[in-house]
């Protein structure tokens, strides 16, 4: 259940009007059109540039503000495979879970842009080159409502947590 | 290692021992549904096939934002809301009943000690009574009707004491913005806003309501008080269920620790376009304001509605003012009709709304600001736009310095008029 990518590194206080700002998304925008537009403002090129897999990692307050859900579902699509972060916006943290995006608060100041890095969720640890980087783990509860896309489609699955 | 109120909350929901930091399954005490987020939580409900299996008497549908229905979207939203009700046995308190955390306090739907969450920022204003209460998304609200439960992150604590007695003029929303402000922007963001110290045994039930509502405007993830014999006595009056008062441990462990001596706070208001941008109201008095509002979620229970009629009775609201007043409840509303505190304002010019959000934010679609305007507000929030025109300018007060405004039309020191 490791994940393993290359680091996209971002800076502090990442709101979601940066990494999907509201104007790109005039009513009606479709998914392909906001994975395009993602993170447009501070990075250009990274929704050309993600891999699946990648990891997205970034100081604190990733994900600040808002409620929209969009905001975690467009990584999901692209292929992050998760989000590193010293600290999250609590809605943010939230739809991303819900929508089975991993999103981990840990320390990230010892980790590069362009790092390799592989993450441990249900272990709690994270390495990237010599870094060990240890977080509360996933229970097993809660990571098997991410493999299972999320809220919605784990509990059809299973009926309750 | 001793515990922190969130950490005992979640710990005794979940049954294990949640430390900050720790994801845990936890069982709810109480689901509220409001119409902003019920409809969308009622369409995922159905999408899903999910059955419904949480006690219906956890949960209510209260139609508080959208009132009365402005439009065809909204009046079938509502309508979806009513049959599904009817369907799972919840009840749906209708426009008019009041704003959904004032109506689920007076219900006595949460009490000491009970874990709460529901489709709205201000959920942790249950936190006055000793409770938990965290907003959620309609997935959530869909996910806790099938389960009764719902996963959460154990918050880091900040720990905040009031101490001394508060001044003649200064209410807790001067407390509030003052704290707002020594948090700093999102200064508690995904953390639990812990508040003990003696000058909460002076504050009524109405004052800490206002106290901990506002923990979400700093960024937390809740607000939670420390429960007294007033606390207690409340809860009980209003038929709450107990779950089990909780106290901190004296050796818990908290991100920071802050303490506000509130003797020395003199009335402030927060300027935009942050509610933590609080300052003294002599910086800001003389400002010429086109609209006032007293009600909110955060200061429109009885006291509030109380203290501003003893600020304008016997006076006319200045020309060129639209005075707006929107009890929080029903039960409220008809206190204040008893009490004269409605009655006054009438006479004074004001106008009196229904028991509901009222004009606190624009997508209520009332009591919105035009380009160059600017409004004191008795509210939680100030950023440009949330009263429609990103032109205008929201300043919050107590109900008193809102009061005192109206009567002058311009920002006003509210201890002239007490």
């Amino acid at each position: 259940m490791a994940m393993r990518g290359r680091v996209h590194r971002f800076g502090d206080d990442i709101s979601t009007d940066v990494h999907l700002s509201v104007k790109y998304r005039p009513p009606g925008t479709t998914l392909e059109e906001l994975k395009r537009d993602a993170f447009k403002e501070i990075d250009p090129g990274f929704s050309a540039n993600v891999q699946p897999g990648d990891v997205v990692v970034a100081g604190e307050n990733f994900g600040l503000v808002s409620s929209r859900q969009d905001a975690a579902v467009v990584l999901r699509e692209l292929g992050v495979s998760c989000v590193l972060a010293r600290s999250f916006g609590h809605m943010f943290y939230r739809n991303a879970i819900n929508s089975g995006l991993p999103v981990i608060a840990c320390d990230t100041d010892a980790i590069n842009a362009g790092d390799e890095i592989e993450v441990d969720p249900v272990a709690g640890e994270a390495r990237a080159g010599d870094e060990t980087i240890t977080f509360a783990p996933f229970p097993d509860g809660l990571w098997a409502m991410i493999e299972a896309g999320g809220l919605i489609p784990y509990l059809q699955e299973k009926g309750d947590f | 290692m001793g515990r922190t109120m969130a950490e005992k909350i979640l710990s005794a929901h979940s049954g294990c021992e949640a430390r900050a930091g720790d994801l845990v399954i936890a069982e709810l005490d109480y689901v509220m549904a409001g119409d902003a987020k019920g409809p969308k939580a009622v369409d995922i409900f159905r999408e899903a096939g999910f059955a419904f299996r949480m006690d219906p008497k956890k949960t209510d549908f209260i139609i508080d934002h959208f009132v009365p229905a402005q439009d065809v979207l909204w009046a079938n939203h509502h309508k979806k809301l009513r049959i599904f009700g009817e369907e799972f046995g919840v009840e749906v308190f209708e426009p008019g009943a009041g704003v959904c955390h004032t109506v689920v306090t007076e219900e006595g739907r949460v009490g000491p000690g009970a874990l709460a969450v529901g489709g709205d920022s201000h959920v942790c204003t249950y936190g006055a009574l000793g409770a938990m209460g965290v907003a959620v998304e309609s997935v959530e609200i869909a996910s806790a009707y099938a389960t009764g439960k719902l996963w959460f992150k154990t918050p880091e604590s900040i720990r905040v004491e009031f101490t001394g007695a508060l001044a003649h003029g200064v209410f807790s929303k001067d407390m509030e913005l003052v704290l707002a402000r020594e948090m700093g922007e999102n200064g508690a963001n995904y953390m639990a806003v812990e508040y003990g110290g003696d000058a909460l045994a002076d504050l009524s039930m109405d004052a800490r309501f206002t106290v901990a509502n506002m923990s979400v405007d700093m960024g937390a993830k809740t607000g939670i008080m420390e429960v007294d014999e007033v606390a207690l006595e409340w809860a009980r009056a209003h038929g709450a269920r107990i779950v089990a008062p909780v106290v901190p441990d004296a050796d818990a462990v908290y991100a920071r620790r802050i303490h506000l001596d509130v003797a020395e706070l003199t009335p402030v208001v927060a300027a935009p376009p942050a509610t933590g941008n609080a300052h003294p109201v002599e910086e800001y008095a003389g400002l010429p304001v086109q609209q006032a509002f007293v009600g909110t979620c955060t200061n429109g229970r009885l006291e509030d509605i109380e203290i501003a009629a003893r600020v304008v009775r016997g006076k006319k609201i200045a020309p060129g003012v639209r005075f707006y007043v929107a009890p929080t409840s029903k039960k409220i509303y008809e206190a204040a009709a008893a009490s004269g505190a409605i009655g006054a304002r009438a006479e004074a010019g004001a106008a009196v709304l229904t028991a509901a959000c009222g004009p606190c934010a624009s997508m209520t679609g009332n009591g919105c600001l035009a380009d160059g305007e600017r409004a004191i507000s008795s509210a939680n929030r100030n950023f440009p736009g949330r009263l429609g025109s990103k032109e205008a300018e929201i300043y919050l007060g107590s109900p008193a310095t809102v009061a005192a405004s109206a009567v002058t039309g311009r920002i006003t020191d509210p201890r002239e008029f007490l």
